[in-house]
Order: structure tokens, then C-alpha cells, then sequence
């Protein structure tokens, strides 16, 4: 359908208006248009009828549209007052920051769409008024300027990805590019109509010729050629056609730049990532190499080609998630930011346990750089950390007043000392968990049983504890003692964190224990996350200034009564 | 601005980077500038323009005299220490060792010795010479922690290394020799890139402290979170300079610190570094875990040339009073992670800090 056939349309859609919305065309109080692909003079017998009725200013009209179906068609009908329509372009400014505006292509289709409308009824001329007011050529500038914008952001991107080994995506970028180039084109002849669909209409109505014929057959190039021919093939119809320059297919001006709030942090040495104090994403050691050896400001190809990491085709995959987790960002320099969005990774499954004594857990055997993204928050990260610290050094000082006890023959002092080491050992578990906030000190063990995520074999281990009994001397103690070392043992085995040291042994064993909770402290402070107790951020973080020596003297908090953190 | 003397300005260490700022400065409102050079025959601004270059001055009112601060009238032929007496109107001493690893004998030479030959030029002078001489923060040494705009005659500082004990006997010696109510003393904290952009001409000091301790070698460096360094851009340092040469009639005396208003904690230093995934932090740890700690070679040979100069400065707290030169200026720079962060970013960029240290380890 062409515009010359503009009064058949109106005798055809003026009845299904009135069916529709019970009102009468040539009521006085409405002007009405028919907008969109059927008004543009493309569409088809599926394409939806679009009404927007004309009020006088004031009105105020409803802004959600009503729909309803006529004849196998979808019908929508808007309502927008004078001044409302006025708004509507006077909102679109003088358009120098368009290509990156938010919302944008919405606000300039709406106009077009009333610029591009055909009317069926203007009874007080209130259309033709808010036409007149408009400057049509600067609209088609405007809707020029924002394709450019949006060309040169597409093969930008198509760049990027295929930098990164997204053939795809640098394919659907690369028509994005081609589609805008003919878009600006177009714009430049008054075809303003935004959407992509009827491109090849909007081309053949223009009179393209030549510029239609290359349009086809790049296109077709994009589907089955080569990739770097692809990309050179589409930036030089953008350069003919006064769109793109040379500078949109220099790869230098790819650069990787850094996000301020994305910091690095090792604990032990196990790599960690935090992003926006919020997220914690966990690296193996090959993607730890990746990620220190990246060259921040420089162009991204030159950050994949020092990157020294085997396989080497695994880098672009990995920087590719990187960029698209938010962790990194891609710059066109001299042109406009390419910001990944905030994707945690598709991997949520929750392996236990989340946290160890030296950070999340990540497969350094594999060859491929990995960055995990853990399924708790930052903050919480950092509390698990330091809690499941915390809970092996109660531990190990209950641990050393039960040996004392038992050298006095003091049953209940020992009985003591075995009910704290069951709790705190619950404690430990749901730290390596990451369940934060933890529970009372009192409910630990119990909640452990009834937790289903944590391994069975754990939870049976803790049944077993729960269930010993009170030991009515020394022979029967030193026999509890041993099978609680058992289990405990056991079960620090099976959560991953059996390598925490005899602390109050020797003050090498003590130097080792804050060495593993040093990081932990560095962390919290950053996040301001909750420390199981003050003692242990300042205990920690002179990093064992006093040692420990055996035979009763101890230098932990308020020990040896002490029940523990949450008691 | 407007200097009181008629006559040339001399500067001295004119080649160093405060000196040439301030002769820069100087050149542009259109003084005549006499430098005293050392061995070099080259002077770099901060932005890499050349003031001197193969000897010859780029700026018309620029004249250079070739001595050394260590030898009796600078070491200049008879002659021409008497025009000098002759031609200069006004003073600034910047010239001064800043590093931390030589002998004390060379700091007595050039920081103490250096400064009683600039007296002596300056009492021998034709005209009355305004004097602004430059020091630094860290006269006050260890054990206070606010340190105020007072003479060096009204304390006894407990110095941490033989730099900071040479600037204050250099103090000392103003007084000693009658300039102790004349001069204008201005004492910078630790000089860092300019304030908008971080940018430095060289990197000395205090990057070369951070470039060891960030370089993936060194696991651990003895140091206190709440210890705090005070970093000033050069821009600023050298406005001062200017300012209190404008002033120094009605400045006489006067001692003002140039710093900024907030200084960076080790804190800062970590959570800042933790922004550049390029960068290792060490751990900081007290003096008996530092001790105790298990370190590689390397680290113990990176810790024993270079870090361990800069101990006292990982745990020293001190804040510096800054009324006088916020009532001169009008303004103290903020300083604080901001400032921190262009530092580092110039720096990174540079290639100084980063990449290169990723790749080498």
C-alpha cells in the first residue's frame, strides 16, 4: 500500500474506529489520525491499526491506550491532549547527546509515528496546529543523528564481540550497523519511521537504487561470510554513505578500562572480586593470572594478547563474561562506553561448602580461566569468612581447656568444654555454608541436623555429638574427648576446612591462625560487614602480636568461660 | 603576583621539581630568574616542557650558574658570586637531597651546609633579599601528633631518618645565623602529581615506595592502618612558594605548612589498591609480625634496599595544622582517596605502577 491510496485506508479504517470506540468520527470535540506502518504506507493484513485521538489542550487525557480486535486485527486506540503532543517534542531537546540517551528511540518513534500519521478527522484543526508548530527537518535531523549514534555503537560492538569470539553476536551487531547506516540515510530523505521491520520498503520508496542493491547483498554477507569481511564490508557502505569514518573500524580505540567499584582481594591465595560491595565472584588461579595481567586503558586487544594463560582461546571467553558481568568495562575512545550489563553468571548452583578458611571455592585444575560468582552477597561473604574463622579458634581454645581439665580431673569443667566444642563446631559448618546471619550459639548444632543443604554425612556426624553423654569421670571423659576429636576431625574434613591449626599450641600455630584470618579481617573492614566480636578484628589484625603458650595461659577474649561469640 | 624586591630571584635547586615549578611560575609574570644548577644541564617542568635544555635557557629572563650548594660561595669563580650578590633582589632555597638512602654525612653537606651558604649569600647581598626557605612537614619527626606552625627552636624532635634531621638542623640554622625572623619557612609534606590529574614528572619517593611494596613481591611490610601520609600536589607546593615570596615582607617569620587538608591512612591505601587488580597489596602487620613473618629472598631484598626507608611512615599518625597557608592561599587542597586515586591512575597509566610489574612476576 502506497501513500496514494491514503483515502482508501481512511474509508477502511474510519468504520472500525466508530466500531471500536462507539464515538463518531466527525465529532467536533476529537480529532483522529491513523499512525504507524499502515499510515507509513507499509504493513499487512496483520499489522495492528493504530488510532490516536486529538483533544483540545487541557484535556488530560488517559495515558494507557485501549486495545481491542476488529476483522483478525489488533486495535489500539491513545488518547493525547494538545499540549501533551507539544510536550512530546519539545522533550526530544536539541538532541547532541541522543545515540546514548535513555529511552530515547521510544520518545522519537512516538513523534514520528504522529509526524508520519494520516488523518481521518481534524474537525478543529488541532492536528494541522501541533504540525505547523513542528519543524519537521529538524525532527529528520534529530532521528539522523540518533541512527549515526546508534551505527557506530552497533559495528563498535560487533568489534568487541568479535574480539571476544562471539561470531554470532558480531553478526546481529553488524546488521544492527548496516540497518542504522540505511536508517541515516533514509532520515536524511524525510523516511523518519523508526522501527527496522520495513527497512526494504522504506529503501525501494526512496528511490535507493544501488545503495538498496548493496544493502541486499550485505545482508546476505552477514549470514554466511567471513567475519573480518563482514565487519570491513559494512563499515565501508557506512563510510560512503557519510555515516561511519575511519576511526569506527580502529581496533585500537577498543580499550578496556577498570570499574571503580569493583575491587580485587586475595585471601590466602585465592583471588576474589568484589563488585559494588555486593558481590563476590571467586577465581580459579588461571583466571586470577587473567585477570592481574589485564591492561587497563590500553586496547583490549593487547590485554588478550599478553594474556599468558593456556589454552590461550579461552581468554576471549572469559573477558567476555567479565565485560558482560559488569566487572570491566570496553570504551570506544573517541566515542561512547560499551558497559556490560550486571549479569551475575548463569551458574547458580550452590556447591558446598561456599566459603573455606582461604575464600570461595574455584577449580584450579582447570586449564580455563573461571570467575564464580558466588550465590551470597559481599558482605555476607566476608561475615561467613571471618565467623567460620572465628568458630575454629573457639574451637581449638575449647579444645585446650578440656586438655587442662582433664589433666585436673575437672568432669565438669570438661563437659563444659566438649558442649562448647559441638556448638561452635555447628557454627563453623553453617559458616562454611554461607548461612548469615548465623543462628544463636545455642541452636547451632540442631540447626545443622535439620539443615538439607548441609552434606548428610555432616549432619550425622552432628547427631552423634549431640547425643554423647555426660561423662561421669576422668576414664570416661578422655574416651568422649577421643571420640569427639574423631568426629570433629570428620567433619572438618568433609566441609573443607581441616587444615586450621592447633592455635594455642605454639605461637607458630597462633602466627598461622592469624595468617589465615588476616585477609578475612582486610575484607570485612572494607564491606563494614559484622564481625562475630570486636575482639577478634583487633585480636586479628595485629596478627598475633602476643603469642599463646601452653598450660592454661590463654589470650583469647574472655576466655576460658567463655561460651562463645553468641553466647 | 608581585614580588616586593626589585632584582633577580634566585632559586636554587632549580633543576629539582619544586624549583623549577617556582621558576616557571616566576618567568611567566615576567621576573628574571637566576638558577643555581648542580651537574645538570637540563630543567624539567612537571609537564615535561623544558626550561633548560643542553644548557641553553628556554626563557629569555632565565640565567643559569653553574655551582653547588656544598662548596663556600657555591663554588662560583670570584667574579661571578659577586654579581650574583649584586643582581638578586630575592631568595627561594629549595635546593635540598630528598632521598633516604645515603650517608648522613651527604644531608649534613647539602641540607645543613647547602643552607648556611645560602645565609651567608643572602647577608652579603647588596639589596635586603626576602628569603623563602623550603623545608618540610616531617621536621616535628615521630611522637606528636598535631604538628603546628611552629619554629624549629621550640622543639626537639625525635627524627626518623638523617633527611628529616637535616632539614630541621637546616632549620636551626636560620635562626642561628639572625634569619629566624626573616625568612618565610615553607614546609611541604610529601610532594606528589599535580592536583588534577595526578600527574608527576618523575617518580621518586614516595612512588617509589608504593611501586615495591605493589609489585607482587613483598607479602608483608610492618605498618599500622591508621597510619597516615599527607600527600601535596607539586601545583600547590610551588603556589605556596610564590605566595610567601609575594608576601615575604609581611611574612617575615612566618613558618606555614603545605599540605593537604586530608591526609590518605594505610587504610586507604589498601581499599584504594584493591580498585587496580594489576596491583598486590601486602599485608600491613605490626614490627614483632613483620619480624616473625616467613619472606623469600626477594622479598627480603626489596624490603632491605628500598622499604625500609619508608618505615616510619607506614606508622606514624600525625596531622599538620594548615592555617597559614589556607589564610595565604585562600585554600588547601583536599587530598584524601580522591586525590590518592588520580595519583595512582597517572601513575598506572604511565606504565610506572601495574602492568608491566604483572607481567614481570
Amino acid at each position: 500500500m502506497t501513500r496514494q491510496d491514503s483515502g482508501a485506508l481512511a474509508a477502511y479504517t474510519a468504520p472500525i474506529y466508530e466500531q471500536v470506540t462507539g464515538w463518531r468520527l466527525d465529532d467536533p470535540g476529537r480529532g483522529v489520525m491513523l499512525e504507524g506502518s499502515l499510515a507509513e504506507g507499509f504493513g499487512n493484513s496483520s499489522s495492528d491499526l493504530d488510532f490516536l485521538v486529538v483533544l483540545p489542550a487541557g484535556a488530560s487525557p488517559p495515558l494507557m491506550p485501549s486495545l481491542a480486535f476488529s476483522g483478525g486485527r489488533r486495535v489500539e486506540v491513545r488518547q493525547r491532549d494538545v499540549e501533551q503532543l507539544v510536550e512530546q517534542f519539545r522533550r526530544l531537546g536539541a538532541g547532541r547527546r541522543i545515540g546514548g540517551e535513555p529511552g530515547i528511540e521510544d520518545r522519537l518513534d512516538r513523534c514520528q509515528r504522529f509526524l508520519g500519521g494520516l488523518t481521518l478527522s481534524d474537525p478543529t484543526y488541532a492536528i494541522q496546529k501541533v504540525r505547523e508548530s513542528i519543524d519537521a527537518d529538524q525532527f529528520a535531523d534529530l532521528v539522523s543523528t540518533y541512527c549515526a549514534a546508534r551505527a557506530r555503537r552497533s559495528l563498535h560492538l560487533a568489534c568487541a564481540a568479535r574480539l571476544l569470539d562471539d561470531g554470532p553476536a558480531a553478526r546481529d551487531w553488524a546488521q544492527s550497523c548496516l540497518h542504522y547506516v540505511a536508517k541515516t540515510w533514509l532520515a536524511t530523505r524525510g523516511e523518519t519511521y523508526i522501527g527496522r521491520k520495513w527497512l526494504q520498503h522504506q529503501l525501494d520508496r526512496a528511490g535507493a537504487g544501488e545503495i538498496r542493491e548493496r544493502f541486499t547483498g550485505l545482508a546476505a554477507l552477514i549470514v554466511g561470510g567471513e567475519l573480518p569481511d563482514v565487519l570491513a564490508n559494512v563499515h565501508e557502505f557506512g563510510r560512503d554513505l557519510g555515516v561511519l569514518t575511519t576511526r569506527d573500524l580502529d581496533l585500537r580505540r577498543l580499550r578496556l578500562c577498570r570499574i571503580r567499584h569493583v575491587t580485587t582481594w586475595d585471601i590466602g591465595s585465592r583471588t576474589h572480586i568484589i563488585q559494588r560491595r555486593a558481590r563476590v565472584f571467586v577465581l580459579n588461579a588461571a583466571g586470577a593470572r587473567v585477570w592481574r595481567g589485564l591492561a587497563f586503558g590500553r586496547p583490549l586487544a593487547a590485554s588478550l594478547a599478553s594474556a599468558a594463560t593456556s589454552p590461550a582461546n579461552a581468554v576471549p571467553a572469559f573477558l567476555y563474561f567479565l565485560w558482560r558481568s559488569g566487572l570491566v568495562r570496553l570504551s570506544w575512545q573517541g566515542g561512547e562506553d560499551l558497559a556490560g550489563k550486571l549479569d551475575c553468571g548463569a551458574d547458580t548452583h550452590v556447591d558446598q561448602p561456599v566459603v573455606t578458611l582461604r575464600g570461595g571455592r574455584a577449580n584450579d585444575a582447570c586449564a580455563q580461566p573461571q570467575a564464580q560468582c558466588l550465590p551470597i552477597g559481599a558482605s555476607e561473604f566476608a561475615t561467613a569468612g571471618m565467623s567460620l574463622v572465628w568458630a575454629n579458634i573457639m574451637i581449638e581454645n575449647a579444645r585446650e581447656d578440656l586438655e587442662g581439665a582433664l589433666d585436673a580431673d575437672q568432669i565438669a569443667v570438661a563437659s563444659w568444654a566438649i558442649r562448647r566444642i559441638v556448638r561452635d563446631l555447628g557454627l563453623a559448618v553453617l559458616s562454611a555454608e554461607g548461612i548469615i546471619p548465623l543462628p544463636p550459639w545455642e541452636e547451632a548444632a540442631s540447626y545443622v541436623i535439620r539443615s538439607p543443604g548441609t552434606p548428610a554425612q555432616v549432619r550425622e556426624i552432628m547427631r552423634r555429638l549431640v547425643g554423647i553423654g555426660q561423662p561421669e569421670n576422668t576414664t570416661q571423659a578422655r574416651h568422649t574427648f577421643g571420640l569427639v576429636k574423631e568426629l570433629v576431625d570428620s567433619a572438618r574434613e568433609a566441609m573443607g576446612f581441616q587444615e586450621f591449626p592447633r592455635s594455642f599450641e605454639t605461637s607458630a600455630t597462633w602466627h598461622t591462625t592469624t595468617d589465615i584470618g588476616y585477609d578475612w579481617v582486610r575484607i570485612g573492614a572494607y564491606l563494614d560487614s559484622d564481625f562475630p566480636i570486636e575482639e577478634a578484628h583487633d585480636l586479628l589484625s595485629r596478627q598475633g602480636a602476643e603469642g599463646s603458650v601452653r598450660g592454661g595461659q590463654s589470650v583469647v577474649p574472655g576466655s576460658p568461660d567463655r561460651s562463645g561469640p553468641h553466647g | 603576583m608581585s614580588i616586593p624586591n626589585s632584582g633577580a630571584v634566585l632559586v636554587t635547586g632549580i633543576s629539582g621539581l619544586l624549583g623549577a615549578e617556582v621558576a616557571a611560575r616566576l618567568l611567566a609574570d615576567g621576573y628574571s630568574v637566576i638558577g643555581l644548577l648542580h651537574h645538570r644541564a637540563e630543567i624539567r617542568l612537571n609537564n615535561g616542557k623544558a626550561l633548560l635544555r643542553a644548557d641553553r635557557p628556554a626563557h629569555a629572563g632565565l640565567t643559569v650558574r653553574h655551582g653547588s650548594l656544598a662548596e663556600p660561595d657555591f663554588g662560583l669563580p670570584a667574579a661571578e658570586y659577586r654579581e650574583l650578590l649584586a643582581e638578586v633582589g630575592a631568595v627561594v632555597h629549595s635546593g635540598a637531597v630528598t632521598r633516604f638512602d645515603l650517608p648522613r654525612t651527604t644531608y649534613q653537606e647539602i641540607n645543613v651546609g647547602g643552607t648556611e651558604e645560602v645565609l651567608k649569600f643572602c647577608q652579603r647581598c647588596a639589596a635586603d633579599v626576602d628569603l623563602v626557605h623550603v623545608s618540610t612537614a616531617f621536621v616535628v619527626g615521630t611522637g606528636t601528633s598535631v604538628a603546628t606552625e611552629r619554629h624549629a627552636t621550640s622543639f626537639q624532635p625525635a627524627s626518623t631518618n638523617f633527611y628529616e634531621e637535616s632539614k630541621y638542623q637546616g632549620e636551626l640554622a636560620l635562626h642561628r645565623l639572625g634569619f629566624g625572623d626573616r625568612a618565610v619557612i615553607v614546609r611541604p609534606s610529601i610532594i606528589a602529581g599535580d592536583e588534577r590529574r595526578g600527574r608527576i614528572r618523575e617518580f621518586g619517593n614516595f612512588y617509589v615506595a608504593v611501586k615495591a611494596a605493589t609489585s607482587g613481591h613483598v607479602s608483608v611490610i610492618p605498618g599500622d592502618y591508621a597510619a597516615s601520609l599527607n600527600l601535596v600536589p607539586i601545583d600547590y607546593v610551588a603556589d605556596c612558594v610564590i605566595a610567601a615570596l609575594c608576601g615575604a615582607q609581611n611574612l617575615r617569620g612566618t613558618v606555614m605548612h603545605a599540605v593537604s587538608r586530608r591526609a590518605v591512612t594505610m587504610r586507604d591505601f589498601s581499599d584504594v589498591f584493591a580498585e587496580y587488580p594489576e596491583l598486590r597489596v601486602p599485608r600491613f602487620v605490626s614490627q614483632e609480625s613483620f619480624a616473625a613473618a616467613a619472606r623469600a629472598p626477594i622479598e627480603r631484598r626489596i624490603y632491605d634496599t628500598t622499604l625500609r626507608n619508608y618505615d616510619p611512615y607506614f606508622i606514624r599518625r600525625v596531622e599538620f595544622a594548615s592555617a597559614a597557608s589556607e589564610r595565604l592561599l585562600g585554600r588547601v587542597p583536599a587530598g584524601g582517596r580522591p586525590y590518592l586515586r588520580r595519583l595512582i591512575d597517572y601513575a598506572v597509566a604511565a606504565g610506572y605502577l601495574g602492568a608491566r610489574q604483572a607481567v614481570a612476576s
